[in-house]
């Protein structure tokens, strides 16, 4: 009967193919890998190292896409750039190179002095447009000498977008990994972009650390628009933070954190889509002169609206209303020293309770959403083990993962107890986020390899049986 | 001198040969065990005997299909060797062998097909009409034949072979433009199957009694993708009906069969599916569209009952029709290694079509693959001729390991352009190069199975002849076949080899005098 309950679940996955098409998983940055249900409480202690591979210099978070029917046949694509400015793409189940290009780029004028924080600039991931929690069960096949999907206007799937270290954005055919169309200049040559966001045809990227020589400032180019125009929205004086850059709303506007405005607020922009003219913002009251690494916010529903969380340097944590930012809807004590890390991940839990998952330089905490007299309020529930440089989080079907310096960690999302530590298997410390789709989780480390877990028991292309 | 031209007479009739269905017989076995005319020795000397060319358009990438031949059909000018050729444009046409021209000829017409969902224009997947070969019965109690022919409307039509007309009235069997395979026929039951869900259609293996008078149409659906193993369903000696049930997706509970093979026996007036195959691997073949597709073959061996069937995967299984995946229904007898599709790829690779098998006089059973694209690069063979880029035919001998029947691996031949399935006659395999386009999707835009632009690249095919135990070429067709040829296949009999191709053009090779 357990058997028979396992096909039956296997079965149901295997008719949909699930993305994670860019750092935490979805435009809204909630790491939320709806979709998959292959790693459970019970059996994610079992979790196995599948394969590896070996990059040519440091790789980026990897992305999937789950499923693309190329001339070569229908491939799940492991795909991540490097930062000798080559893009990667993988066959997920084989662990097979399917194509590996590399961009030509601009000669970029080498500044005499780097800063501190630009030195090995890490590579921007790869990003596509669509989310983790939007499953594709493409089954149908296009009418016979159907028009090709245009090339400025991609869809869901359509193109990978990659950064090279000129600045330029370059729209990448996914069958082939050559360029679809010119690369365009959007953002300064050496910027240190954490990550790109896709919503409704427009790319977004964040730049951090001043890297370039240029202010930190918010990137955006309209795709369907034929002037290629990079609009730039600086951060008013202040730097952007986290790792996954922006998080965007339903509504497209897009919401990124900076910090040390003012002389020590952090601060929450609301910026119209395509113009990132600043619609709203949310400023704190707290001037904070120790600044930890900071996070991109998050956003998810809770009673039928988005809400908005942030972390304060000062280790506060924030609900606010998207539409009303000035006054926060929910405002913490300090709960984590130096603040939070990287990014927030959130998901609904079967008993549709809300958690909300932060790093921290503790290791991972975990809050519920509770309703305060209409409002939401943050409960903190658990605190992990200590886990030194941890990750944004990702969930999946109520285990929550998390790299930090011991590797790849599982914990029970429920109470934050550690199910599975990889221990030994692998054998440098993760660079990067997670990345996890179709019964496998990825990530890359410092030795420039990309791993994969997962189960082999469910992975026959890799046994033979 | 007369008593000598008496004795070579009945020598001759001795030897007739005939080949009434797809695959030759209902085991589609694709050995025609009386050949004697062509041998290892003159085959090098095989020449166009004729060709012809029917007013029968194709549809889509589809023209005509596999050729039956009767060794002696009693007609008003006398006994001839009919060959009955059948068009995709829902012709039909009795040629007589010896003299290369048309006795009869009969186009099915019917109204407009309104049942289903319609056909896609360019769709090289359901290009509507006759899509199945049709079958010749066994002799009647007047010795008169009788080819069954199914129209593209899914009437069945029974004709005279001898002078094409009806013997018994029409009635429906298939699905209008359902895209019905080569049809079989044992004990007075015929068999067809469906696939890809064509106009609507209902994926499935179809039956019905020919002396049923109410001709109760019974069916077996594994609920797949589709039933397309070209040569149709192949039946073993217990009548169980063993059809490759396509893309799709395994599940007990529900009788879901997809991505694997179904047995199927009529019994009372119901078609029930009685046993089952699915590999270990079925949801990578799902997801990958590596569907379970291949006719299969069958045949005994040391008095076991055995079939051999194969996916775009590109592995061969050997199974007992008596169990065919042991009582887990996913274990079989054997199972190859990869032979080609390194690439997984769901076009342009694999193993497509149907097999083939034989024994030869030392009582060594052969079995025979072919398939599409390069040869994996694992794939360990003592017998090869030179690289295989495009696709080949690999013969396996079965023999016994630790007390159960293998496939072990004896020579693959040289490099075919999307090898087709072989024939095995007196010691020589007949196979071709199909010189078809298979690309279904493209760098610049995915998928795009599109029959013109199919139609605009393909080339043109080859016929070869290879020694049978050691796969060394004995004869190539070279230049000499103009066109493709998409889902035909090869018919051999009395000192010739048929096959057709896309311009509506049924070639005879054989050797001049003989």
């Amino acid at each position: 009967m357990r058997r028979n309950l396992a096909l039956i679940a296997l079965t149901c996955m295997l008719l949909r193919a699930a993305d994670w098409p860019t750092v935490g998983g979805s435009p809204q940055r909630d790491g939320w890998a709806k979709s998959e249900t292959a790693f459970t409480k019970d059996n994610v202690k079992g979790l196995e190292l599948l394969y590896k591979f070996k990059a040519g210099s440091a790789p980026s978070t990897p992305m999937v896409l789950g499923r693309l029917i190329t001339y070569l046949g229908f491939k799940e694509m492991l795909v991540f750039a490097d930062s000798s400015d080559s893009a990667y793409s993988l066959d997920a189940d084989l662990n097979r190179a399917i194509w590996k290009a590399h961009f030509s780029t601009e000669p970029v004028k080498t500044p005499a002095v780097i800063p501190e924080g630009c030195r090995d600039l890490m590579p921007v991931p790869i990003a596509m447009a669509g989310s983790s929690t939007a499953v594709v069960a493409r089954t149908s096949r296009p009418a016979p000498g159907a028009v090709a999907t245009p090339v400025r206007r991609p869809a869901r799937g359509g193109e990978f977008f990659a950064v090279s270290s000129d600045g330029y954005l370059h729209i990448v055919n996914p069958s082939t990994g050559e360029d679809r169309a010119p690369a365009m200049q959007f953002v300064p040559p050496n910027s240190k972009v954490s990550a790109l966001n896709i919503s409704d045809n427009v790319v977004y990227a964040a730049t951090l650390d001043g890297c370039g020589g240029k202010a930190d400032s918010m990137y955006a180019l309209d795709l369907a628009s034929d002037a290629n125009k990079v609009v730039a929205q600086p951060a008013q004086g202040g730097s952007i933070v986290g790792s996954e850059g922006s998080a965007i709303g339903q509504d497209g506007f897009v919401y990124a954190q900076a910090r040390n405005l003012n002389g020590g607020n952090d601060a929450v922009f609301a910026l119209q889509p395509k113009t990132l003219a600043v619609n709203d913002y949310f400023l704190t009251k707290t001037k904070i002169t120790e600044l930890g690494p900071g996070a991109t916010p998050v956003i998810f529903n809770w009673a039928g609206s988005e809400v908005i969380a942030a972390g304060g340097s000062d280790g506060r944590l924030f609900l606010l209303d998207p539409k009303a930012m000035k006054v926060p809807l929910f405002e913490s004590e300090p709960i984590a020293a130096g603040g939070f890390h990287n990014a927030f991940a959130s998901w609904e839990d079967p008993e549709k309770l809300r958690w909300l998952y932060a790093s921290s330089a503790a290791g991972v905490i975990g809050f519920r959403v509770e309703d305060r007299s209409g409002k939401p309020v943050l409960t903190k529930v658990w605190a992990s083990a200590a886990l030194a440089s941890a990750s944004a989080p990702v969930i999946a079907n109520g285990v929550v993962f998390v790299l930090a310096s011991n590797g790849l960690n599982a914990l029970d999302a429920s109470t934050g107890k550690m199910l599975y530590n990889s221990g030994r298997a692998i054998t440098s410390p993760a660079r990067g986020g997670l990345a996890i789709a179709n019964r496998r989780i990825y990530f890359s480390t410092q030795d420039n390899n990309v791993y994969c877990f997962g189960f082999l028991a469910e992975q026959p292309q890799l046994t033979g049986k | 001198m007369r008593k000598l031209v008496f004795i070579t007479f009945l020598c001759s009739a001795a030897w007739s040969a005939d080949w009434p269905t797809d695959g030759g017989n209902p085991q589609r076995t694709a050995w025609q065990k009386d050949e004697h005319v062509l041998n290892k020795d003159n085959v090098k000397g095989l020449q166009i005997l004729w060709k012809l060319k029917f007013d029968s358009p194709p549809r889509e990438m589809h023209s005509l299909f596999a050729p039956l031949i009767l060794e002696q059909v009693k007609t008003s000018g006398g006994v001839k060797q009919i060959a009955i050729e059948a068009g995709i444009a829902d012709n039909l046409y009795a040629i007589d062998v010896e003299a290369g021209k048309v006795l009869w000829q009969k186009h099915f017409e019917y109204p407009p097909v309104k049942e289903g969902r319609g056909l896609r224009p360019g769709d090289p997947l359901c290009p509507g009409g006759m899509t199945g070969t049709p079958v010749i019965g066994p002799p009647g109690a007047n010795g008169a034949r009788t080819v069954y022919a199914m129209a593209g409307d899914g009437q069945l039509h029974s004709l005279n072979v001898a002078d094409g007309e009806d013997v018994a009235p029409p009635f429906k069997f298939g699905f209008g433009n359902g895209k019905s395979y080569s049809l079989n026929l044992v004990n007075h039951i015929l068999y067809t199957s469906t696939s890809q869900g064509c106009n609507g259609n209902p994926n499935q293996m179809w039956a019905v009694k020919l002396d049923d008078p109410q001709h109760k149409v019974m069916t077996a659906n594994p609920k797949s993708g589709g039933m397309w193993g070209r040569s149709g369903v192949a039946i073993d000696s217990n009548g169980v009906a063993w059809g490759p049930t396509g893309d799709g997706r395994y599940e007990k509970e529900t009788q879901t069969y997809g991505n694997g093979l179904i047995g199927a026996k009529v019994e009372g007036d119901e078609l029930k599916i009685v046993d089952y195959f699915i590999p270990s691997n079925w949801t990578w073949l799902q997801k990958r569209d590596l569907d379970f597709q291949v006719t299969p073959t069958i045949f005994t061996y040391k008095g076991r009952e055995l079939l051999a069937t194969a996916s775009k995967e590109c592995r061969v299984y050997l199974m007992d029709v008596k169990n065919a995946g042991g009582d887990d229904h996913q274990t079989p007898l054997d199972r190859t290694p990869l032979i080609c599709n390194e690439e997984v790829n769901f076009a342009s690779a694999g193993i497509w079509g149907s097999m083939a098998n034989w024994a030869d006089a030392r009582g060594t059973q052969w079995v025979l693959t072919p398939f599409w694209g390069p040869v994996h690069s694992n794939f360990k063979v003592p017998v090869s001729y030179g690289p295989v880029k495009n696709g080949a035919v690999v013969a396996f001998k079965v023999e016994d390991k630790g007390g159960k029947p293998q496939l072990t691996p004896a020579w693959m031949s040289r490099d075919m352009n999307r090898a087709e399935p072989p024939v095995i006659a007196n010691g020589v395999v007949y196979s071709y190069g199909n010189g078809e386009n298979t690309e279904q999707a493209y760098a610049d835009r995915g998928l795009d199975d599109s029959s013109p632009l199919r139609i605009k690249n393909s080339t043109h095919a080859v016929l070869y002849a290879l020694d049978a135990e050691t796969g060394k070429e004995l004869y190539s067709s070279g230049d000499q076949i103009s066109t493709f040829s998409h889902f035909g296949a090869i018919s051999v009999a009395n000192g010739r080899v048929y096959m057709t191709t896309f311009d509506s053009t049924l070639y005879c090779f054989g050797l001049p005098g003989k």
